[in-house]
């Protein structure tokens, strides 16, 4: 473990609340190798993830569309002194009643995952790990003619010891129906 | 693993695939890749990109052919040897008898 450093304010650095739209998931047996935190010791390595994850031919992380402002994350603790891990929260909505949502619904509710979600200022921070995937159940609403909204409220739950940082690349499911962005930006 | 998915040919005469993924988010570009529609442009910038790209590897070069002799050889054999065995020497300086 690296050794504790300052923890200073913001200093005006922005720290908008929330996270982006997209959610990434993928399938706990479909993945080849599920990465786990660097070893090394700088700072910050023991809370990032080393590596990219790698997959099953064909698999890879879906991306889930959520609608704005319900996609949410939270670590609380749990368990006992000197026995204390954290307690994953995810929830987010996605709208609609497609076939792909019904399907994956009726899927994931007995599965595990691991899910990748983006915070506004681009990193994406990890839910689940090898082992200790995330159980997601979904809530369908049809909503009424005059009120509400018609698709799936998905909650996600799980353990894992804290805040996990992926910087890797996120392998998508091999798909030629799809069509990808190609070309290259300069970072 | 066998795998359609193929770099295509200008790319892979530079570079091969390090996994049978071939389509992934990349964030450091801030967008995803498809490996199977990359040009060539586009994949040394992936490589070069903070980091390194793991999933594709430079082909190594292949090596120089070695060096041959150029002076043509008959089909019944090498040059022959026209400089004579190398006489042994005597010990004595007593020549022989015939």
């Amino acid at each position: 473990m690296a050794d504790f450093t300052d923890l200073p304010g913001p200093r005006g650095k922005d720290n908008q609340p929330g996270l982006k739209t997209r959610v990434f998931i993928g399938f706990e047996d479909e993945f080849i190798a599920i990465k786990g935190p660097k070893k090394t010791a700088l700072a910050g390595d023991s809370v990032t993830i080393d590596g990219s994850h790698t997959f099953a031919q064909g698999k890879g992380f879906i991306s889930c569309y959520t609608t704005q402002d319900t996609n949410k994350f939270k670590l609380d603790p749990v368990g006992e002194r000197d026995g204390r891990g954290k307690k994953i929260g995810l929830e987010f909505f996605h709208p609609g009643n497609s076939k792909a949502v019904a399907e994956f619904d009726r899927q994931v509710k007995n599965g595990s995952a691991i899910v990748l979600v983006e915070t506004p200022d681009g990193e994406f921070l990890q839910l689940g790990t090898a082992g200790l995937g995330l159980e997601i159940l979904g809530s369908y609403d049809s909503g009424t003619l005059s009120s509400g909204r018609r698709g799936f409220t998905f909650k996600g739950e799980g353990y894992q010891n804290g805040l996990l940082f992926y910087e890797g690349d996120i392998t998508r499911p091999d798909g030629s129906k799809i069509n990808a962005v190609t070309g290259v930006v300069t970072p | 693993m066998e795998t359609t998915n193929q770099l295509p040919a200008e790319v892979a005469a530079h570079y091969e695939l390090t996994t049978h993924s071939t389509r992934m988010y990349v964030p450091r570009l801030g967008r995803e890749v498809d490996l199977t529609k990359l040009t060539l442009a586009e994949a040394a910038e992936l490589v070069a990109l903070p980091g390194g790209f793991e999933w594709l590897r430079v082909v190594p070069a292949p090596e120089p052919a070695a060096l041959v002799d150029a002076s043509p050889t008959t089909s019944v054999g090498p040059a022959a040897d026209t400089a004579g065995p190398t006489r042994a020497k005597r010990k004595t300086g007593a020549r022989r008898e015939a």
